[in-house]
C-alpha cells in the first residue's frame, strides 16, 4: 500500500518505498560521473525535496539502462521515476536544455529524423570548436580516406 | 420461469458433489455445471416451487414468476428464519406485499 | 442426563439500590412472578451474607427449583461461587443464567421509568425465554495418550524432546533424515557464548537416552495422521537404513571395503562442494549424518554397483542387510509437535551474485564448513547481507539471523587469520538483544570494514579468479572498488523441504510464506489445528535459542493432551442429524478442521479438535448445528422475545450479537464510562461474531425488529481465525437479499469493535438508529 505523501506527484510516488540499499548505485554505469547517484535522487525524493531531486544533473546521465529497476529489492521502478522526475524537471524549468538537446529535439520534431551534419552546424553555430586546428586536419584525414561524402 | 442463478454468488456450496439446490429440487433439475456453479438443466420442467431459493445458502438463486401469473418484473423473494419464513411479493407494478408465518416444524 | 423440572426461580440482587431506582421493582416483580413458568421470584437482601442464600439453597434441595435466573449486576466470580454453591446441592451449574440489567443500559439510558421497567422486562423475559431452553451439561472425558510425537529432531525437536521426557512422557522423534541433529549441527560455533553446537546436542541426546522414553525414527515421514488431540493414530513410513541398528556399533569394517566414493551425499547438509576443501569424502555406507547418531552405518543403496555385497561380508557384527524393505508403523499420540525447521534459501535464484557459478561465491552456510575445515582461510572476504531477504522478488521477510551470523563468521576469521579483511556489505545490520555486543566488537576491530551499500552484481577476474565489485557507499556517497578471495552470501530460511507434504498430511495450514500458521501473539505455538504446536523456525526464522525456547513452550501446550485423559468442556457444537443435508460446509469453513465424517457419513464435530468459537453454527445453511449451550433454539427464542417493542411506537428497536471476546467488553465499557448509548438497543453476546447465522437475522427481522448489528472483531484479528470475515459475507449476501426485497439493505450492519471502542460502539448504534429512523419502521412490523 503506497500512501499519498504531500507535494510528491502519483507517479513519484513509488520512491518512499525505498530502503536506500544503494544496489542500485552500485550497478548504475553512469553514477559514478557525478556527484549524484540514482539512491540520492531517490531520496531527495522521499524527503519531499522535489525542485532538488529535479536539479539533480544526474537525470541528464542517466541512460534509461534499467540496471537499477531489474536489482531493486523494493520492486521501485527507478528508471521510470527518475524519467518522470526528468519531464517534471523540463516542465517546471529546473533543467534547461542547452543548444545541443534543443536542436537535437527540434529536428526530430520537423523530419523525423536527424541529420548529423545539420545538427553539427547549429548546435556549434555561434561557438568555436574548442580546438579548431586539430579539427581542421581531422577534416583533411576524413576526406583523404572517403569517411565524408 | 426457471430459477436464475447469480454466478458471482454461487459457490457451487463448495464444489461438493451434490450443492444443496439439486438436494431439494423436486424434479432433480438443479446440477453444477462445469465451472462447478449451479444451473437449471431442464428450464422447461421447473414448476417454480422456490426449493432451490429457499434452500441456498448464499441467496443466490432467484425465481422470476411466470408471465402467465404476473409480467418478468414480478418477483416472489423467500427470506427463511429460523423458524419464520417470509415472503415479498413485488408485482409488474412495483407493489410490494409481503407476508410472514411461524413455522414450527424448522427446530423443533 | 434426564431433563430437569422446568420450575424455574427469579432472584433479584439490587447492589447498592441502583436498580431500585432506576426501575419500578414491585411492578417487575408482580408482573413476573405471574409469567409462566416461574414458581418463585423474590429480592434477594444479600446474597453473600451467611443466610442469604438460605432460601434458594433451601428450594434447590427440595426440587422446587429446576433452573435460575440471577437478575442483576454478578462478578464473573461470584458468577462461580453460585454454581460451585448451588452444584452442591444438586443443581447443575449449566442451568443457571444471569441477567446484568445494567450493562444493557437500562439505569442509564433516558428513558422514563415506565419505558426503562419495559425495557428491563422485556430483558428479562429473553433471558426466561433461554432459560426454559437450558440442558443440563456435564464435561467430557476423553481418553488421552501418554506419549508425544515430535517432528524433525533438530535442535528444537530435540530439546522439546528433553523437557518431555523430564516430565515422564513418552516421545516419539521423527526425522527424515540418517542421524538427528538437523541444521544445528553442521554450524561451527553459534552465538551468543559462541561455543560448538554439538556440545548441546549431545547432551540432549545423552539424557534421551538416559530417560529411556525417548524413540528416534530415522528415515522416517508421517505419511497419515488421524483421531484427534488426546488421541491421534499416526502412520510413519520407514525408509530401509540397510543396517541393523541394533546390531551396528559404527565400527568402520563397512566404509573400508566399499567401492564406492560418493562425494556430498544428497542425504547430508545441501552444502555443494567448498572452495578449497577437500570434498566431503564419504562412501556410499557411511554414519548417520550430520552427527552420527543413531550410532548405525546407513546404506545409499542407489550407489551401490549391482551385485555387490562388500560390506555385508566385511561387517563382523553381521548388521548388514541389503535386502531390507520399507516398513510402515503405527503410533498412538496424544498431541504433535512440528518442529520442522528450515532450509536454506535457494541462492542460486538471487542470479546477480553468480551463486553456483562462480567457486568463491558461497552461502553462509557453507562458510560456516568452511570455518569448521582445517583449510587456510581466505584473506579477502565479503559478506554480503540480505541476500534473497527483504526482497521482493524473494523473500519479503527479515531472517533474523543472518546479521549476526556474518558477524559471528568474521570475529572467526579474524582469529583464523589476523591478517584477513573482511567487508560487510549492509543495508541495515540487525543485531538484537545482546548480539549487539558482537556487532560494536567487529566495529572497532582493525581489517574488518562496514559498508552501507549492496553490491549490485560481481564479476571474476580473468586470471586470478578473484571477484570484482564496485558498491556505492551510500553513507560517504564514495565508490568502493574491491577485489576479494571469497564472498559469503547471507542467504535467509525458508520453510523446510517437507513442509508442504507436512501440511497437507496434517492439514495445517500454511501462511503466505509457507510457514505454519499460528496466532503468533496469544498463543505464538499454536497451529491451526488443535493438539498440533509448531516451534521453531517451522513457524517463523528464529535463531537458535529463540527457536529451542519455542519448541519447549510448544511441548508445555502440548501437555495439555496427554495424561491419561482430557476433560472438554460441555459447550462443544452438535449436529441435528434430522436436519444435517450433509452440504458438508461445516467441514470445508471450520476455522480449525474440527468435523470429520462419522459412520453414517454425516459430519461431526471431534470433541478434541474444536475450539467451540461456534462458526460452524453461523455457517450451516440449515441452522442444524448447535452449541450445546448456546443452541439455536435458544438464541431464536431470545430473539422472539425481544421482538416485542419496548420503545414508543414510532422508535426504532435494534438487536445487536456482540462477540464476547471483544465488542461485548466495548458495549459494557460504554455504559459504564458513561457513554450516551441509545436506549433503542439490546445485545446478546455470542462466542465469535461467526455464530450469527443467516436464519437468526431473518428471524429477528420478519419478527418486526428495525435492524440488526452484527460486532466483530477487526479484520485479521479475530480469536478464531475468520470468523468475522464469515459472518461478513454472510450478512452481505442478506443485505443483497433485503434490497431485493425492495428493503433497506442497511438493517443488517456489521461493525468491527476492538475491546476497547466503547465510543465507536456508541456512535455506531446512533449512527444506526438515526439511520432507521430515516428508513422509517421494518415493513414486517405489524
Amino acid at each position: 500500500m503506497m500512501e499519498k505523501r504531500d507535494g510528491l506527484p502519483e507517479e513519484l510516488l513509488p520512491a518512499i518505498r525505498c530502503v536506500q540499499c544503494g544496489k542500485c548505485s552500485s550497478g548504475c554505469p553512469v553514477a559514478f560521473d557525478t556527484a549524484h547517484t540514482p539512491r540520492k535522487v531517490i531520496r531527495l525524493l522521499q524527503r519531499g525535496w522535489l525542485e532538488e531531486a529535479g536539479r539533480s544533473p544526474f537525470l541528464g546521465f542517466c541512460a534509461q539502462c534499467q540496471a537499477c529497476t531489474v536489482r531493486c529489492p523494493r520492486g521501485v521502478q527507478v528508471s521510470e521515476v527518475l524519467l518522470a522526475l526528468h519531464r517534471l524537471a523540463r516542465a517546471k524549468g529546473w533543467v534547461r536544455p542547452d543548444g545541443f538537446h534543443r536542436s537535437f529535439e527540434e529536428m526530430v520534431r520537423q523530419r523525423g529524423r536527424i541529420n548529423e551534419f545539420r545538427l553539427g552546424l547549429v548546435a556549434q553555430a555561434g561557438r568555436l570548436p574548442s580546438h579548431p586546428l586539430e579539427d581542421l586536419l581531422l577534416l583533411v584525414k576524413m576526406l583523404l580516406r572517403g569517411k565524408l561524402p | 420461469m426457471p430459477p436464475k442463478v447469480d454466478r458471482e454468488k454461487c459457490d457451487g456450496c463448495k464444489a461438493q458433489q451434490e450443492p444443496l439446490c439439486e438436494q431439494v429440487c423436486p424434479g432433480d433439475l438443479m446440477t453444477l455445471g462445469e465451472d462447478k456453479k449451479a444451473y437449471c438443466r431442464m428450464p422447461r420442467d421447473c414448476w417454480d416451487c422456490m426449493s432451490c431459493t429457499k434452500a441456498c445458502p448464499v441467496g443466490a438463486i432467484e425465481t422470476r414468476i411466470p408471465y402467465q401469473l404476473g409480467y418478468h418484473l414480478a418477483k416472489l423473494i423467500p427470506m427463511m428464519g429460523t423458524n419464520t419464513i417470509t415472503w415479498t411479493c413485488i408485482d409488474i407494478n412495483g407493489k410490494v406485499e409481503r407476508f410472514r408465518y411461524v413455522n414450527r416444524g424448522r427446530l423443533d | 442426563m434426564e431433563t430437569p423440572s422446568s420450575k424455574t426461580g427469579l432472584f433479584f440482587w439490587d447492589q447498592g439500590g441502583r436498580l431500585g431506582k432506576a426501575l419500578d421493582l414491585n411492578w417487575l416483580l408482580s408482573k413476573l412472578s405471574k409469567t409462566k413458568g416461574i414458581s418463585c421470584c423474590s429480592l434477594l437482601e444479600d446474597p453473600w451474607g451467611p443466610e442469604g442464600l438460605s432460601q434458594v439453597v433451601e428450594k434447590v434441595k427440595k426440587g422446587e427449583l429446576g433452573r435460575l435466573l440471577w437478575v442483576g449486576r454478578f462478578s464473573r466470580e461470584q458468577q462461580g461461587i453460585l454454581k460451585e454453591k448451588l452444584a452442591e446441592e444438586g443443581l447443575n451449574p449449566y442451568l443457571q443464567e444471569w441477567c446484568d440489567l445494567e450493562e444493557q443500559g437500562v439505569c442509564r439510558d433516558g428513558l422514563e421509568q415506565t419505558a426503562r421497567s419495559n425495557k428491563a422486562l422485556l430483558l428479562i423475559q429473553m433471558c426466561l425465554a433461554r432459560v426454559r431452553l437450558l440442558e443440563p451439561l456435564a464435561p467430557v472425558e476423553i481418553p488421552a495418550s501418554e506419549s508425544l510425537l515430535v517432528i524433525g529432531a533438530g535442535a528444537a525437536g530435540l530439546h522439546a524432546a528433553v523437557s518431555l521426557t523430564n516430565l515422564g512422557k513418552e516421545v516419539h522423534l521423527v526425522e527424515r533424515q540418517s542421524g538427528v541433529g538437523g541444521k544445528v549441527a553442521s554450524l561451527h560455533r553459534f552465538y551468543p557464548r559462541l561455543c560448538d553446537p554439538r556440545c548441546g546436542l549431545e547432551f540432549s541426546i545423552q539424557t534421551l537416552i538416559d530417560s529411556g522414553r525417548a524413540r528416534f525414527h530415522t528415515l522416517s515421514r508421517v505419511v497419515s495422521l488421524e483421531g484427534g488431540p488426546g488421541n491421534f493414530q499416526v502412520r510413519l513410513e520407514k525408509r530401509p537404513r540397510f543396517v541393523d541398528e541394533a546390531r551396528c556399533n559404527a565400527c568402520g569394517e563397512c566404509a573400508r571395503v566399499c567401492p564406492v566414493q560418493v562425494g556430498v551425499s544428497p542425504d547430508s547438509q545441501p552444502q555443494g562442494e567448498l572452495p578449497g576443501l577437500p570434498a566431503a569424502a564419504t562412501k556410499a555406507i557411511h554414519p548417520s549424518l550430520p552427527m552420527g547418531f543413531p550410532m548405525a552405518y546407513v546404506v545409499e543403496r542407489q550407489h551401490c554397483p549391482p551385485g555387490c555385497r562388500e560390506c555385508e561380508r566385511a561387517c563382523p557384527s553381521k548388521a548388514v542387510g541389503l535386502d531390507q524393505e520399507p516398513r510402515e508403523e503405527e503410533l498412538l499420540v496424544g498431541a504433535v509437535l512440528v518442529t520442522t525447521g528450515w532450509d536454506p534459501y535457494p541462492l542460486f535464484k538471487v542470479e546477480e551474485f553468480g551463486y553456483g557459478l562462480y567457486p568463491n561465491v558461497i552461502s553462509n552456510l557453507q562458510m560456516e564448513g568452511l570455518l569448521g575445515s582445517p583449510v587456510e582461510a581466505p584473506k579477502e572476504v565479503g559478506f554480503i547481507q540480505c541476500v534473497g531477504s527483504r526482497d521482493e522478488r524473494h523473500l519479503s521477510y527479515c531472517s533474523t539471523v543472518c546479521c549476526s551470523v556474518s558477524l559471528k563468521q568474521a570475529l572467526y576469521l579474524k582469529q583464523r587469520r589476523p591478517d584477513a579483511s573482511c567487508y560487510v556489505f549492509y543495508q541495515d545490520i540487525r543485531s538484537p538483544g545482546f548480539q549487539e555486543e558482537l556487532y560494536q566488537k567487529l566495529k572497532d576491530m582493525e581489517g574488518v570494514t562496514f559498508i552501507r551499500g549492496i553490491p549490485s552484481t560481481v564479476r571474476p577476474e580473468a586470471e586470478t579468479g578473484r571477484l570484482r565489485l564496485r558498491v556505492e557507499d551510500t553513507l560517504s556517497g564514495r565508490e568502493v572498488n574491491l577485489a576479494l578471495d571469497l564472498l559469503v552470501l547471507a542467504g535467509g530460511m525458508v520453510p523446510s523441504q517437507g513442509s508442504e507434504e507436512l501440511a497437507q498430511v496434517l492439514r495445517l495450514p500454511r501462511n503466505s510464506l509457507g510457514f505454519f500458521e499460528s496466532h503468533l501473539q496469544c498463543h505464538p505455538e499454536e497451529s491451526q489445528r488443535t493438539g498440533i504446536y509448531v516451534g521453531g523456525c517451522s513457524r517463523e526464522p528464529m535463531g537458535v535459542a529463540a527457536s529451542i525456547e519455542s519448541a519447549q513452550h510448544a511441548a508445555l501446550e502440548a501437555l495439555r493432551f496427554t495424561g491419561g485423559s482430557v476433560l472438554i468442556d460441555p459447550r462443544y457444537p452438535v449436529v441435528d442429524k434430522t436436519k444435517c443435508d450433509k452440504c458438508k460446509r461445516c467441514m470445508e469453513e471450520c476455522p480449525f478442521g474440527s468435523f470429520y465424517f462419522d459412520e453414517n457419513e454425516f459430519p461431526t464435530p471431534h470433541l478434541g479438535r474444536c475450539r467451540q468459537c461456534g462458526n460452524c453454527v453461523g455457517i450451516c445453511p440449515l441452522a442444524a448445528i448447535s452449541l450445546r449451550n448456546l443452541t439455536i433454539k435458544q438464541m431464536a427464542a431470545q430473539i422472539q422475545a425481544a421482538s416485542a417493542s419496548f420503545m414508543d411506537g414510532k422508535e426504532p428497536t435494534v438487536f445487536a450479537f456482540l462477540c464476547q471476546n471483544d465488542a461485548y467488553h466495548a458495549a459494557k465499557a460504554a455504559v459504564e464510562e458513561g457513554f450516551p448509548v441509545p436506549p433503542n438497543v439490546v445485545f446478546v453476546k455470542v462466542p465469535c461474531a461467526g455464530y450469527v447465522n443467516n436464519a437468526l437475522i431473518a428471524d429477528a427481522l420478519a419478527l418486526g425488529i428495525d435492524g440488526v448489528l452484527i460486532g466483530g472483531c477487526e479484520d485479521g484479528q479475530c480469536h478464531y481465525v475468520k470468523g468475522n470475515q464469515l459472518v461478513r459475507k454472510r450478512s452481505d449476501d442478506l443485505s443483497d437479499k433485503l434490497q431485493k426485497m425492495m428493503m433497506d439493505r442497511d438493517r443488517v450492519r456489521f461493525v468491527n469493535l476492538e475491546i476497547r471502542d466503547s465510543e465507536k460502539y456508541t456512535a455506531a448504534i446512533e449512527q444506526f438508529v438515526q439511520d432507521l429512523r430515516a428508513m422509517g419502521p421494518n415493513p414486517f412490523k405489524i
